[in-house]
């Protein structure tokens, strides 16, 4: 029975992977490339400094979708990069979508 | 005498094709057990070319969006299951979609390749056209980009315009004739959940409920052509009642 359920989680995470790595691929790899900076910073980049700055899972989900909701150059942890690349437009994505979205970063080592 | 055996043998000769063909037609794992799975052997195959197809549908209207992400992650489960080595066919056919999602230059090159790899089965053809026009639906409403996309595969597939005409409007059809619910009471019943239940919980059951109605491109092949229109309607239903919990929660 342990083993059911340990199985049916590994199997939950696997297809929550599926779509999460399809919501970032399709909306977001444009400009935040896996690890090189083109013209937005890298992925690599964003995650090291929201990690930083919130260790936990859920401030760091919470952080991460609440600010690309309504981006705003006072409240980014990221201020040399805003300088660098101007500030990020506000794209209307639901807020629920940039959780999942911000959830599967967390999650994922981009190397 | 003789004529017998002739028969025999013609008819069990018959009785192979038949069985082989349509062991292939149903995409068992059977038929697939001694495909070699690669990066370059799936891409080359009637499915990696769909799975291309179906990057170049999703992403022609500039972002790829939840329900979306959703219905191709549980095609990639789906195509997945009938290859050997399930998990690395899944690891490739997510390399090819990344791929070819940004790319418009080869889409006629694979959809071209995708109409003379089943130009012999055209209830298959029939079946990947549904699923591609079903997919531009299900955001709503097909943008003008969607629109574009589905007639170059469409002519590329050498898909009778006709046919494809007809299918697009039943689509079409079907999308109006989807009432939001009324209340939303219902919206929950659809879900088979409670109002007092918590987001998280409500979200597991959606996910869950488009997991078990979704269309499925494998499950497809040899069902009617209405199978495309009534997962699409179903899995439709469920996202808007989701999207009504969702929405009266956030004023509520």
């Amino acid at each position: 029975m342990k083993k059911i359920s340990l199985l049916s989680l590994v199997i939950l995470n696997l297809q929550a992977g599926n779509y999460g790595s399809l919501l970032l691929q399709g909306n977001c790899i444009t400009c935040h490339h896996e690890t090189k900076a083109i013209s937005a910073p890298s992925l690599h980049d964003i995650r090291k400094n929201y990690l930083n700055a919130y260790a936990k899972k859920s401030d760091f989900i919470q952080a991460m979708s609440q600010w690309v909701l309504a981006p705003d150059a006072q409240t980014s942890i990221m201020t040399q990069a805003v300088k660098k690349y101007e500030l990020m437009p506000q794209l209307n994505f639901q807020k629920d979508v940039l959780e999942d979205i911000s959830a599967y970063i967390y999650e994922t080592d981009f190397k | 005498m003789s004529n017998m055996i002739i028969l025999a043998l013609l008819g069990a000769v018959f009785y192979y094709i038949f069985k082989s063909y349509n062991k292939y037609e149903n995409y068992s794992k059977e038929a697939f057990k001694n495909f070699s799975v690669s990066h370059e052997s799936l891409k080359k195959s009637e499915l990696g070319l769909f799975v291309a197809l179906v990057a170049k549908v999703a992403k022609a209207d500039g972002r790829v969006d939840a329900l979306e992400a959703q219905l191709i992650g549980i095609m990639f489960d789906d195509i997945s299951a009938v290859f050997p080595e399930p998990e690395k066919t899944k690891g490739i056919l997510k390399d090819i979609f990344n791929e070819e999602k940004d790319r418009s230059d080869d889409l006629e090159a694979i959809a071209h390749a995708l109409g003379e790899a089943t130009h012999s089965d055209k209830a298959k053809q029939q079946q990947f056209m549904g699923f591609l026009i079903q997919l531009a639906f299900i955001d709503g409403e097909v943008s003008k980009e969607e629109d574009e996309a589905l007639q170059d595969i469409a002519a590329a597939m050498n898909f009778n315009p006709k046919n494809y005409h007809a299918i697009f409007e039943q689509f079409e059809k079907m999308m109006q004739n989807i009432t939001p619910k009324a209340n939303i009471n219902d919206a929950y019943k659809l879900l088979e959940v409670s109002q007092s239940d918590d987001m998280s919980v409500i979200k597991k059951a959606y996910r869950k409920l488009v997991r078990q109605y979704h269309p499925d491109i494998i499950k497809s092949q040899g069902k009617s052509e209405a199978y495309m229109q009534e997962a699409t309607q179903k899995t439709q239903e469920i996202n808007q009642a989701y999207e009504m919990i969702k929405e009266a929660r956030k004023n509520g």
